[in-house]
């Protein structure tokens, strides 16, 4: 009991240390995704610009974030650009969230969802741009660092463990261990041993490079090692969009070499940010997630169809109260007049009450969507409950015990698919009824 | 379920007070007053001769920081009651001939001005210059021609007494609150640390009288000056972000011509001193303007193998191809000694020699062929009015051009075919 309560604290320890990591990482990224949104709002506002600048003369670290922006302000990308950009990150951060939600206390699952952050931030030109418009001080340079490798690790230790958190290859621990820890060891190091301001972008193109290529050896171990055709099939469609990761970081490399990917010329700042790295290796990562969660989807990992299946409730049941709420103030404007002189929407009784009405009515809707959705999309659910309702009813004309125990055999299995089904009978003179439960007793 | 909902939120909130207390360390703001010393803008590479702003009151006992972009020249923060008697004499001669053409001001008032200068280290002036082979310092020991005034390049403290004038490093260098009684109180060049870490804090005596303190950069004498009004503890002073407001709005001032410049010269036309130029340009300057604007105009080139392309250069630049790892243009030795980097005003790379100036009338060169491969420098190059550099390209390709002493300024020459 103690070992348990043990074992529990410590799992909850590591929870909490995994959550502040998270959060303070998040954060981090948030901070430079906004520091982007703030330079293409000071690029399109004069005032906002001029307020930057005076606060950006002062020496703290909020002063250097303003003047960032300032600065950035003129040379923000393409709307186009932007768009993407940011799509990319909000993609990437969605994926994140659906992933802890999924499996919040799954280690392949914390890491892909780590990496996924770090990608959010890493990989929008954007806000990148913006960071490079000053030089790092020693604080920022480590976060700089340590966001990168932190993304690039938590990447590539993702690729080794989905979907099944069993390490590749299969060595004994402390072979694996070793590994590991070398190639952990060694990543920090170069990533350490890199100076000056092209840092940043040399970072994306090691990790950019990296990360693809070992997720790639990883698979085609998977693929030659796994004994599951499943197993076989998950890896070679990971296989599949981690290639033109790949593809894309050599084609890369034998166009431009490494000096495309700097914006400085020997020490002297260009202009120019490195724009063929960025909108090469991002349209490259872009993929690998959206594989991941098709690979999910298709083999149906980590619960995601409850997941899909909830979200598409809820967004159904929202927009559909929602839609009806705005159609009744657009109705009640027609009627009444302009919303502003209407009585009705005026009247805080009157808007207590339909909030009321909106609120009480979202669950008998929730519940009416749930049953419309699993009769259109998920099949098996509604006609499992069918089964199960038609069970019922033939239970009233059902006598023989033997008859009884054989229809739940059937609906069991045309329900929840179960490896075994047990059945206990009381053998008292009292004919009770029958106990169904699994893993133990008779096996039919 | 409760008690997993509960341990959650437990989580968060402790997760929230970690981003809250993180939050809180990133953004408290110290209560300093910044001055900065030269601006690079940020709508184009500029360089400025002035301190921004150029009046400032404070307490006994405050900290200024005086903050330096590296816009390739270096500066100094000079005080002293030396410096207040200099500045006494020049500063109403400015009031008076600072809007009237160089060549009209009475060579008597020049120089009653460079008497008052030279009674002090001061490197771009009348009374001396950056040593050369031909002319070096008297202050300068011979045996080193890339030797500057130590005085004035190294901190210096002298408490009474005149400054000396044999060039060589004070006795004392470390800086201690300045009381406002000393004769000479100098910064030294302001540490090269990179484009926007060059900082030098200057920390008031607790003792220090209320009252005017002038001080001026060193380097670039009576025209970049500023005066620290130090008034009593209990008077009230503008806060920081007034100090920043008055800063961004005599920035603004003072780059409004530079802005017609570059608008100018990116049209293809820059008319200077009622002369009309065409580009490419090297550099810009206004005659409104202490500074100037280092930018390639236009940043890129396109050119054919052999047709010639001639730069119209303001201000000192070099035109450099394949350039090397930046260095500034001093370099501080291990024992403190401050070199100038004379390198960078050499040809390099098979660029002709160029024979010395007046300074004054337009220089022209022909540099010759780049054959793109190599490290090539016309060696900065200078005149009063403006210098006219052509080069032809000998093999096709695209070639970053830069200036040697100006971090900033880099372009691109597409040659093809």
């Amino acid at each position: 009991m103690n070992g348990q309560t043990g074992r529990a604290d410590r799992l909850r320890g590591a929870d909490l240390v995994f959550v502040i990591g998270l959060a303070l990482y998040a954060f981090g990224c948030l901070l430079i995704l906004g520091q982007g949104l703030l330079a293409v709002a000071a690029s399109a506002s004069a005032e906002l610009h001029e307020s930057l600048h005076v606060q950006g003369l002062g020496t703290g670290f909020l002063d250097r974030v303003a003047l960032r922006a300032a600065d950035a302000s003129h040379s923000v990308p393409s709307v186009p650009q932007i768009i993407g950009d940011y799509v990319f990150s909000l993609v990437h951060l969605g994926l994140a969230a659906i992933l802890l939600r999924l499996r919040p206390r799954d280690w392949t699952a914390r890491l892909l969802a780590t990496a996924l952050v770090g990608a959010a931030g890493v990989f929008n030109l954007t806000s990148q741009a913006v960071l490079e418009q000053l030089p790092f001080t020693g604080f920022e340079d480590l976060a700089q660092v340590a966001a990168h490798v932190v993304a690039g690790l938590s990447y590539l230790y993702a690729l080794l463990l989905f979907p099944d958190g069993r390490p590749v290859p299969r060595w004994r621990r402390p072979a694996l261990i070793s590994l590991y820890l070398t190639a952990t060891l060694g990543a920090i190091f170069l990533s350490i041993r890199l100076e000056g301001p092209a840092r940043p972008a040399t970072l994306l193109l090691f990790f950019g490079l990296l990360v693809p290529a070992a997720g790639v050896a990883a698979q085609v171990y998977r693929i030659l090692n796994s004994g599951s055709v499943t197993g076989q099939a998950q890896a070679r469609l990971l296989l599949w969009v981690l290639l033109p990761s790949v593809g894309f970081g050599v084609i890369f490399l034998v166009l431009h070499g490494l000096s495309p990917a700097t914006n400085v010329l020997a020490g002297r700042d260009l202009a120019e940010p490195p724009l063929a790295l960025y909108r090469s290796f991002q349209p490259a990562f872009a993929i690998i997630p959206l594989g991941l969660f098709a690979g999910i989807l298709r083999y149906r990992l980590w619960d995601i169809e409850r997941l899909l299946n909830r979200t598409t409730v809820y967004a159904i049941a929202t927009g559909f109260l929602g839609g009806l709420y705005v159609a009744f103030v657009v109705v009640a404007q027609l009627v009444l007049g302009t919303v502003a002189a209407s009585p009705l929407i005026d009247s805080k009784a009157a808007v207590a009450v339909t909030t009321l009405l909106f609120v009480s009515a979202f669950r008998p809707v929730r519940d009416r969507v749930q049953t419309v959705i699993d009769r259109r999309f998920n099949r098996s659910r509604y006609d499992a409950q069918v089964t199960v309702e038609r069970f019922t009813e033939g239970l009233r004309d059902e006598v023989d015990l033997q008859g009884i125990v054989g229809r739940l055999n059937n609906v069991l299995n045309q329900v929840i698919e179960p490896r075994h089904v047990s059945v206990w009978l009381n053998d008292v003179p009292f004919r009770r009824a029958p106990k169904v439960g699994t893993g133990a007793g008779r096996n039919f | 379920m409760r008690q997993k909902s509960a341990a959650v939120w437990r989580i968060l909130r402790v997760g929230a007070v970690a981003l809250a207390l993180l939050v809180a360390a990133c953004t408290s703001d110290s209560e300093t007053i910044t001055v900065r010393v030269d601006y690079d803008h940020d709508e184009f590479a500029t360089q400025f001769i002035r301190y921004f702003p150029d009046r400032i009151q404070v307490h006994p006992g405050d900290t200024i920081v005086f903050m330096q972009d590296w816009t390739g020249e270096a500066h100094t923060v000079t005080f002293g009651t030396a410096v207040d008697e200099v500045l006494a004499i020049t500063k109403p001669l400015f009031a008076e001939w600072g809007d009237v053409p160089f060549d009209e001001i009475p060579a008597e008032v020049l120089e009653a001005y460079y008497a008052a200068e030279c009674a002090l280290p001061v490197l771009y002036s009348e009374c001396g210059g950056p040593p050369t082979e031909e002319t070096p310092p008297e202050e300068a020991p011979a045996e080193d021609p890339d030797a500057i005034n130590q005085t004035l390049a190294q901190p210096c403290v002298i408490n009474e007494g005149s400054v000396p004038d044999d060039g060589l490093p004070c006795e004392t260098r470390e800086l201690a609150p300045f009381l406002g009684t000393e004769t000479y109180y100098n910064s030294g060049f302001i540490p090269f640390e990179g484009d926007g870490e060059n900082t030098f804090e200057l920390n008031l005596s607790d003792s220090i009288a209320p009252g005017e303190y002038n001080f001026f950069c060193s380097v670039h004498g009576s025209f970049h000056s500023g005066v620290m009004e130090v008034v009593a503890p209990e008077q009230p002073i503008p806060t920081p972000e007034e100090v920043n407001l008055e800063t961004r709005e005599q920035l603004n001032e003072v780059v409004e011509p530079f802005r017609q410049a570059y608008a100018e010269a990116q049209s293809g036309v820059f008319v200077y001193n009622d002369e009309p130029f065409s580009g490419p340009f090297t550099g810009l300057v206004d005659q409104r303007v202490e500074g100037l604007l280092n930018e390639f105009v236009p940043k890129d080139i396109e050119v054919e193998v052999g047709e010639p392309v001639t730069w119209v250069m303001f201000g000192p630049h070099s035109i450099s191809f394949d350039v090397p790892e930046y260095f500034p243009i001093y370099e501080t030795l291990e024992d403190g000694t401050i070199r100038a980097n004379e390198d960078l005003y050499l040809p390099a790379g098979g660029a002709p020699e160029v024979e010395e100036t007046d300074g004054v009338e337009p220089v022209i060169v022909d540099g010759g062929t780049y054959d793109g491969s190599g490290f090539w420098s016309s060696g900065v190059l200078f005149s009063e009015t403006y210098v006219q550099y052509t080069l032809r390209f000998s093999t096709p390709g695209s070639y970053r051009v830069a200036c040697l002493i100006h971090p900033p300024m880099v372009g691109t020459v597409n040659v093809t075919g």
